[in-house]
């Protein structure tokens, strides 16, 4: 399979699940926003909602760093500049992704 | 691959601001606009979970932004992205199918987006303001 299409496939891919992922989460945090810190805490360590915020920053990440590389192609026209932007795009998705979910865990053990 | 000189004597594509603005083209670059504030919008959804790790301290930053008056029209704002990049989402992944493509239908699900938006988004913003449930 090409990148291209790869690219593509991916992109649905991961809009079908955020169109589940973010409306859950819009809703949640809509619920809890008036909750305490121990409340929040505790609404994290619940293991449904940390396993489906783990794959909210998983799939949303994976989203916006399609999106912001189809943008970055679309108007950087120096090719060089257009390809380092795009990597740290990409790096930077993975290690927020990465960090997210160590601190998800360290939440739902330590806390 | 570029030959320096035939690359700078390419036709430039014509600018934004030369067409006539319709729902369909204001529709697709509020779709992309929306897209990259929402990139904030998750970057801020990291940095909740962040504060939340470190400890009671550091998420009273986080209460206190988003009491603030500032912090809710941003909220907000993310919302209304939210749920705009979701309802057009849906139109484009219609579109992948070949489904709704003609300028009337396209037309009409363009509205059909916009109204969605609104009402949903009023709807939040009342429950938010805690004025039902």
């Amino acid at each position: 399979m090409s990148n291209v299409v790869k690219h593509w496939k991916l992109q649905r891919y991961s809009a079908i699940a955020n169109l589940i992922l973010a409306f859950w989460l819009a809703i949640s945090i809509l619920c809890i926003q008036n909750n305490s810190f121990q409340e929040t805490i505790s609404w994290v360590k619940s293991p449904l909602n940390a396993i489906f915020l783990s794959i909210f920053f998983i799939t949303s990440f994976l989203h916006m760093s399609l999106g912001l590389q189809v943008v970055i192609e679309d108007y950087v026209s120096n090719i060089l500049l257009r390809k380092r932007l795009i990597v740290v795009i990409k790096s930077l998705s993975w290690s927020l992704v990465t960090l997210s979910i160590l601190l998800i865990l360290k939440i739902v053990i330590l806390n | 691959m570029n030959n320096d000189q035939s690359y700078k004597d390419r036709p430039l594509s014509p600018h934004l601001q030369i067409y006539k603005p319709q729902i369909t083209s204001i529709l697709s670059i509020s779709h992309r606009f929306c897209g990259v504030f929402l990139s904030l919008g998750l970057l801020a959804m990291f940095v909740f979970v962040l504060l939340l790790a470190i400890g009671e301290n550091c998420y009273s930053l986080w209460q206190y932004f988003s009491n603030s008056l500032i912090g809710e029209i941003v909220l907000m704002g993310w919302v209304l992205a939210l749920f705009f990049h979701m309802f057009n989402g849906i139109r484009h992944l219609f579109w992948d199918y070949g489904l709704g493509l003609s300028l009337s239908v396209s037309k009409w699900t363009g509205l059909a987006v916009c109204a969605a938006t609104i009402i949903v988004s009023i709807f939040i913003g009342i429950i938010s303001l805690g004025l039902i449930i």
